[in-house]
Parts: C-alpha cells; sequence; structure tokens
C-alpha cells in the first residue's frame, strides 16, 4: 500500500468518450471502485479510457472526486467537517437536468456510490410531491401502458394525476 | 469539447432513466411518492416493485393526529416515515362514508365520540371510519381498542351524576354489554390521559402511568385480572407499555432521582412483560442519559419534572417510538428491536427522528394523539385521493 504522500503525489490520465485527456491524483481517481480496482490490478499504464463517460460530465465528476479525496483527509484532522460538506454536495448537484442525468450514468458506471446517491437524492427532490403526469413532463418519459391499462389506472386512482 | 445539440432538443430528451440507475433512484424516493412514481411507466412500475421486494418498508410510521377538542372529526394528521427520515403533513384525510364491516387494525384505536355515535378508525390515517351506537355511559376521555373482533370501551366516564368512571363496555357486534368495572387501583386516574394502553388479539392491557398498576381485560369473559403493580426498578416513576409484535408486551419505565430542583428523569429502561401473568420479565433496551435529556427538553434544567409529567410508547412490527406527550417538538426516539436479542440490555438499536414542523405543537385547542402503524402501498393510495369528487 502506498503512503497518502505518495499517492498525493502519483497521477493517473483519464480519457473521456470523446478522447479529452484529465489528469487526475490517484485519491481523486480511487473515489472511483471500478478505476480502484484497475489501479489494484495494475492496469493503468498510460491513459484509462472511460467510453461512457464525455468530457463534459468526466470534468463534473473529477471536480466532485477531488473534493471528497481531500474531504476523506480532512475527515481525519477536524472533527465535523460534515455540514461544510454538505453544503459544498447541495451546491455541486443543482444542475440543469442533463447534467443531472449524465452524472448519474457516470457515477453508476465508474461505481462511485456517494455521487450516485447525491445524484439520486437530487432526483428524488425533483419527484417530491409530483403526480404523475407532473413526473412524466418533468423526465419526459413516454407513458408506455396501454389505453386499456391507463384507462384502468386513471379509474382506480383519478387523484394521482391531478 | 463536443458540441451538444441545440438547447430545445435537449430538453426533448428522454431521461435516460433506466436499469441500475432507476433502481437507485427509488431508493432514494419518500413512501408516499413512490405510488404515483409505480404509475409513470413500466419500467418505473417494475423498478417499484422489484425495489419492495428487495426491501420492503416494514417500519412502522409515526402518526401524530392533531384532533379539534370540539369536533374531534375535525383533525390533521402529520407522518413520519422511518422509511424517508420525513415527517408529510396528510393534508386533507377525505372522511369516506362510515362502513359497518371495516376490520379496525391499529390498537389503541383513534376515535371520535360524540353523545349520538362512536366513529372508530380502521385505517392508520384517519381516512376510512366504522361508527357504533356510543357507549351507555357517557364519556369524556375513554380508552378505546379493538380486541379481535370486539370494541373495547375503557373508563373515561365523567364522575357528575350517577356515571361510575372506571365502568368498561364491549361492543361484539350486537350492541354494548356493560362488563366487570376497572379494579380499584385505577380508581383515581380512569381517563386516557393517565393510562397506557396495548392490545392483542385475546386481550387489553391497561396501565396506570404515574403508579404503576396494571391490568388485563378479557373481553371473551368480561373480566380484569391479574392486577399487578409493574415496578422492576425502584426508581422507575413514568411508564407507558405496548406491544411491540403480536406477542411480545414490553414496559417502558422512565428512571430518576429526586434533586433539589425536583425529580430528575435519568434513564429509560424496557422490560418484557408476561401477557398472562403479567410478571416484568428481563430487560430488552435502554435509553441513556443523553437521550432522556433529549426526551425532556433542556430549556427545563433547574425543574425536570416540569418537562416530563408522562412518557408515551407506539411500537409494532418490532420498532417503537418513544416519546414526550405532553410536547412533540421534544426528542423522539426510534427503536427497533432485536428479534432474539433478550436479556442483553442492548436488544435494541436507537435513533433520534428528526422533530416534525413547526406546525405541530402543543396546543390546548387541539388533542394529540399519537399512533403508530405499518403503512402499505393501498394505505397511501386511500389517502393520496383528493377530497373534491
Amino acid at each position: 500500500m502506498m503512503s497518502l504522500a505518495a499517492q498525493k503525489e502519483k497521477k493517473i490520465v483519464l480519457r473521456s468518450s470523446d478522447g479529452e485527456e484529465f489528469e487526475v491524483e490517484v485519491a481523486t481517481a480511487r473515489q472511483s471502485k471500478m478505476i480502484s480496482n484497475m489501479i489494484n490490478d495494475g492496469c493503468v499504464e498510460g491513459s484509462i479510457p472511460l467510453f461512457n463517460v464525455d468530457a463534459r460530465t468526466l470534468a463534473k465528476v473529477i471536480e466532485y472526486c477531488r473534493r471528497h479525496a481531500g474531504a476523506t483527509r480532512i475527515l481525519d484532522e477536524y472533527d465535523n467537517p460534515n455540514e461544510e460538506i454538505k453544503s459544498w454536495d447541495a451546491t455541486y448537484i443543482d444542475v440543469h437536468q442533463t447534467i443531472l442525468y449524465d452524472i448519474l450514468q457516470a457515477a453508476d458506471y465508474l461505481e462511485i456510490k456517494d455521487l450516485l446517491d447525491l445524484a439520486c437524492e437530487q432526483v428524488a427532490n425533483i419527484i417530491r410531491g409530483k403526480h404523475v403526469e407532473e413526473i412524466r413532463n418533468t423526465f419526459n418519459i413516454k407513458n408506455d401502458f396501454t389505453v386499456e391499462e391507463e384507462k384502468e389506472i386513471r379509474k382506480q386512482h383519478p387523484w394521482l394525476f391531478e | 469539447m463536443r458540441r451538444r445539440e441545440g438547447k430545445g432538443e435537449e430538453e426533448e430528451r428522454e431521461a435516460p432513466l433506466h436499469g441500475d440507475v432507476l433502481e437507485a433512484i427509488v431508493s432514494h424516493v419518500s413512501t408516499i411518492d413512490l405510488v404515483p412514481a409505480s404509475h409513470v411507466s413500466k419500467a418505473w412500475r417494475g423498478a417499484v416493485l422489484s425495489f419492495l421486494r428487495r426491501s420492503p418498508r416494514r417500519a412502522p410510521w409515526l402518526l401524530l393526529h392533531l384532533q379539534g377538542r370540539r369536533d374531534p372529526s375535525k383533525a390533521s394528521t402529520h407522518a413520519y416515515d422511518p422509511h424517508s427520515r420525513a415527517w408529510c403533513l396528510i393534508p386533507h384525510v377525505p372522511r369516506l362514508p362510515p362502513r359497518l364491516s371495516l376490520p379496525l387494525r391499529s390498537s389503541p384505536l383513534l376515535h371520535a365520540l360524540s353523545i349520538s355515535r362512536l366513529a372508530l378508525s380502521a385505517d392508520p390515517f384517519g381516512a376510512t371510519w366504522r361508527e357504533l351506537e356510543p357507549p351507555r355511559v357517557w364519556r369524556r376521555d375513554p380508552v378505546v381498542a379493538a380486541v379481535g373482533p370486539a370494541v373495547v370501551v375503557v373508563a373515561g366516564g365523567a364522575c357528575e351524576f350517577e356515571d361510575d368512571p372506571c365502568a368498561v363496555e364491549v361492543h361484539r357486534g350486537g350492541g354494548w354489554e356493560a362488563a366487570e368495572t376497572m379494579p380499584e387501583a385505577f380508581k383515581g386516574s380512569a381517563a386516557a390521559t393517565w393510562l397506557s394502553v396495548a392490545a392483542s388479539d385475546r386481550a387489553v392491557y391497561v396501565l396506570e402511568k404515574q403508579a404503576g398498576w396494571a391490568s388485563r381485560f378479557d373481553p371473551e369473559t368480561g373480566q380484569w385480572g391479574p392486577t399487578r403493580l409493574l415496578r422492576p426498578d425502584p426508581t422507575v416513576c413514568l411508564s407507558a407499555v405496548g406491544f411491540i409484535d403480536a406477542d411480545h408486551l414490553v414496559l417502558v419505565g422512565v428512571c430518576g432521582s429526586d434533586s433539589d430542583s425536583g425529580w430528575r428523569p435519568e434513564s429509560v429502561r424496557l422490560w418484557e412483560v408476561n401477557v398472562e401473568t403479567l410478571e416484568v420479565g428481563s430487560e430488552v433496551g435502554r435509553m441513556g442519559k443523553e437521550m432522556v435529556n433529549g426526551l425532556v427538553g433542556k430549556e427545563e434544567e433547574g425543574s425536570y419534572s416540569w418537562g416530563m409529567w408522562s412518557i408515551g410508547f407506539a411500537s409494532m412490527a418490532g420498532f417503537g417510538y418513544v416519546y414526550n406527550p405532553a410536547d412533540p417538538r421534544k426528542d423522539i426516539f426510534l427503536c427497533e428491536f432485536e428479534r432474539t436479542g433478550k436479556g442483553s440490555g442492548d436488544g435494541c438499536r436507537w435513533e433520534r427522528i428528526p422533530s416534525p414542523p413547526p406546525a405541530v405543537e402543543a396546543n390546548p385547542a387541539h388533542r394529540m394523539v399519537f399512533r403508530c402503524s405499518t403503512v402499505g402501498m393501498d394505505d397511501l393510495k386511500m389517502v393520496l385521493r383528493t377530497p373534491t369528487r
């Protein structure tokens, strides 16, 4: 196991699906379980290609990982950086919905659990208090129930649609 | 960096919420929002159902009903969903027309009593009601409990006229029948305010919160007994009882000591109670000083006993909420009992729940009723019905 200082020194290159390269610290990269596993397996020679994450999203994800890799270290030194990181998270995730979707998918693909939780929580907040039709409109989801099924649901639960 | 197409087209894009990501999202959605979410599309319905199959939301909700004292049917309900760790206001609980045969679930029952009728809630939120003719003895603050198919009304009688405050009546479907009056030990405190009540499929258990006398009433025979003083620890000053599941009755006792500034609560201990003999068995849980301070409230330092004159315990399905019935703004704790852990003293896991919304406060115009109930999707669909139909 490398010491923290050594990890901080070492850099890794991540390549987005659209070919842009990002140099990041090992501690930052390790926020992703997928990349962390790759580092452990010793397969990080050269750059790591990430076929499912474009540059805009990767930059945003790295911003999160960098902040949280730092936070883990701060946690050892101070007792309660919780409030600070929480408010940072809240600002970070307050983004346009399309960016939010990209973050969701990237967090899922890269296995960054805390980021996935943060993004899911944000979607759950968007859903809060909405009726069925409002949820469909918000996320642009096609209603694929058959006319009969839809009629039946509306008959049973008209209040869900107002 | 690659430029995306025009903004307009982005807005049109269907949100790529499916598979693992959709399931992850669903796990963060509050229980009440799962109902509309399950009707969005087939994929969403599948995600909700598979999520609920994998992690059923079994823990009971804490329901706080604020009933108007003048018109008890005018109530608002605040609900705490332990899965979402959030309170929600159940805004307009519709009063559906009363139906005779609804099974009654919670016990003690949420009820509304007037001269002409006794209405009993058949669901956790107070949306569906069953009506009975009023008991024969007029009561102000009775205990109403369902024991299997029978409804039992205990105590709460007014002392004026000839009415006996300790009168007991049982309704098995054919009308009210008088049963044995409550044991002598309850004479001075025969009203719901001073009693803690638990009911199983076979009996009602009544505990006098301050003195600690408890008794068991069997509606089948119409008889009380045994009657016993539940004081497993001499420092217990306040207590309550509740069934944590179908078979296990638990006694909650606030232990304290006298200090210069009055009685001072120090710990809360929980013991199992034998449902036949009412003998107190092993300790199943304990709350430390820190938590008790939260229950009592800090501003009362210097005169502790003012901060706590009663203890509340609402339990079901292996969980229990401990609260201060005098003030819902004090800390409320949720306890998860270990299924098998007995006698270890730490057989339960505690969690302080978030405070209810500011609208919930002690208000003399309201009667505050705490209840605890498991909540299913069908219950939620019912209360999400809009009142204007």
